[in-house]
């Protein structure tokens, strides 16, 4: 009961922050579209930072999940980059996605000190350092660099998609990626 | 707004190089730069976080880009702005995220190979050009350190070569809001073209020449907040006692002169 009652108020608090931000969204207001008291909330979260990191640890928990299904694991090394990058790009272009939970966190806190900052930055590290693994596996020497490259496309993919749906922005993503690991040595 | 779709953005690119596939990089150098300068990353930072970001479409940058692209001999120049508009987003918010991964730079790199990848069969030749450029502003640098005076009786190609070598160390003049400078390049142009009365720049008190000539020419002042007031001053002055000067011939090829009682 008491966790069915967490992931009731996590999963409320997700949808109001991925839909209308972080910031936006008061304490008040997810208490309100959950229905439960302001004390119920803050008996299982102690703060609305807590409820904001929580946020972004399940949604990098999803994020990891459908990419990993993704990858079969029977494909040459440089195209398990592209494989990757296709995931992400592919779920950029789901109509549920909106947006990169940790980007949009790290924009609406720029203070590096703050906790949120310092979480979606180790998350977006995460996805480039996955990246520069599997591009080291595929004997490509400047890995860290594509990796950093890549990550920037997807975000870019992200942010035009985002703005302008169907605009075609991640299939052009999908061909930047390409030539970029392609051309990597 | 979006800064990168304002014409200033535009004229800061144009002003940096001079083919469209060096504007097409140097749209990453300025945009690089005008990060770099004070106070910009947290406005920006605002500004993102304010937007949440998705709503800016990029329409006008988009054209720029592919106007570009399609003079500089790009294959598909829509897809190449594509690209270009893609990866300078995603290069913005790296960069405000993380300052010390340099993403700006890499970026860079990125639109070179892209770049070049878009234009394959100007590849081959503009390497020979670049080489050989390469050489000649090498051996011109010598030149002219050695024989200064020598170098002004240089053809017409040689001071080009100059111009474009100086225009690389061009910085953002700071401390300018761009809507100001936009103001005084957009006054500077009606010189030119004899909209309006240019003012003898000798009369003018020496820090407003200054400034003047800073913006005009995009170099970095010495002393920013001096010149903003400068400039203020220079642009009050003009419109209060000469704007009035200024003659708009008529757009439909008229040159006749409506009086008024009174």
């Amino acid at each position: 009961m008491a966790t069915q009652m967490r992931e009731h108020i996590l999963g409320v608090a997700s949808d109001l922050f991925s839909n209308r931000g972080i910031n936006a969204t008061s304490v008040d207001t997810i208490v309100a579209e959950a229905g439960i008291a302001k004390v119920t909330l803050y008996k299982y979260f102690k703060s609305k930072e807590q409820l904001i990191l929580e946020y972004l640890r399940q949604y990098d928990e999803k994020l990891w999940q459908k990419l990993s299904s993704r990858t079969t694991g029977q494909e040459a090394p440089r195209e398990k980059v592209m494989t990757l990058v296709n995931a992400v790009m592919d779920w950029i272009e789901d109509p549920e996605f909106k947006g990169f939970a940790f980007v949009k966190a790290s924009v609406e806190f720029p203070q590096l000190e703050n906790p949120v900052h310092q979480t979606s930055v180790e998350f977006a590290q995460t996805l480039r350092n996955t990246i520069a693994g599997i591009a080291a596996e595929a004997g490509i020497k400047n890995a860290e660099t594509l990796a950093l490259q890549l990550s920037m496309v997807i975000e870019g993919a992200a942010i035009t998609e985002n703005m302008q749906r169907d605009s075609g922005a991640v299939q052009h993503a999908k061909d930047l990626a390409k030539i970029l690991i392609d051309t990597a040595k | 707004m979006n800064p990168l779709e304002t014409p200033w953005f535009f004229r800061m690119v144009e002003g940096e190089a001079r083919t469209p596939a060096e504007r097409l990089l140097a749209v990453f150098h300025v945009a690089e730069k005008w990060i770099a300068a004070p106070g910009i990353r947290e406005d920006l930072s605002e500004v993102y976080a304010k937007h949440s970001y998705g709503t800016q479409t990029c329409m006008q940058l988009r054209h720029f880009l592919s106007g570009l692209a399609s003079s500089a001999g790009a294959d598909k120049p829509d897809v190449l702005a594509s690209h270009l508009v893609i990866l300078l987003q995603g290069a913005i918010v790296e960069e405000l995220r993380n300052p010390e991964l340099h993403a700006m730079s890499e970026a860079t790199k990125v639109a070179k190979a892209v770049i070049a990848q878009a234009r394959p069969h100007i590849r081959r030749r503009n390497f020979a050009l670049l080489s050989t450029g390469g050489l000649a502003a090498s051996v011109l640098a010598g030149f002219i350190g050695w024989h200064l005076l020598a170098a002004f009786h240089q053809p017409a190609q040689v001071t080009n070569t100059v111009i474009i070598a100086s225009n690389k160390a061009v910085l953002l003049p700071t401390g300018i809001s761009p809507s100001e400078m936009e103001a005084v390049l957009t006054l500077h142009e009606q010189f030119e073209r004899g909209i309006c009365p240019a003012p003898h720049l000798v009369t003018l008190p020496p820090g407003q020449m200054t400034a003047y000539m800073n913006v005009i020419n995009f170099r970095t002042p010495e002393n920013p907040a001096a010149d903003r007031e400068n400039l203020k001053a220079f642009m009050a002055w003009f419109n209060k006692t000469q704007s009035t000067e200024c003659y708009y011939a008529p757009k439909n090829g008229h040159t006749t002169v409506s009086w008024t009682k009174g």
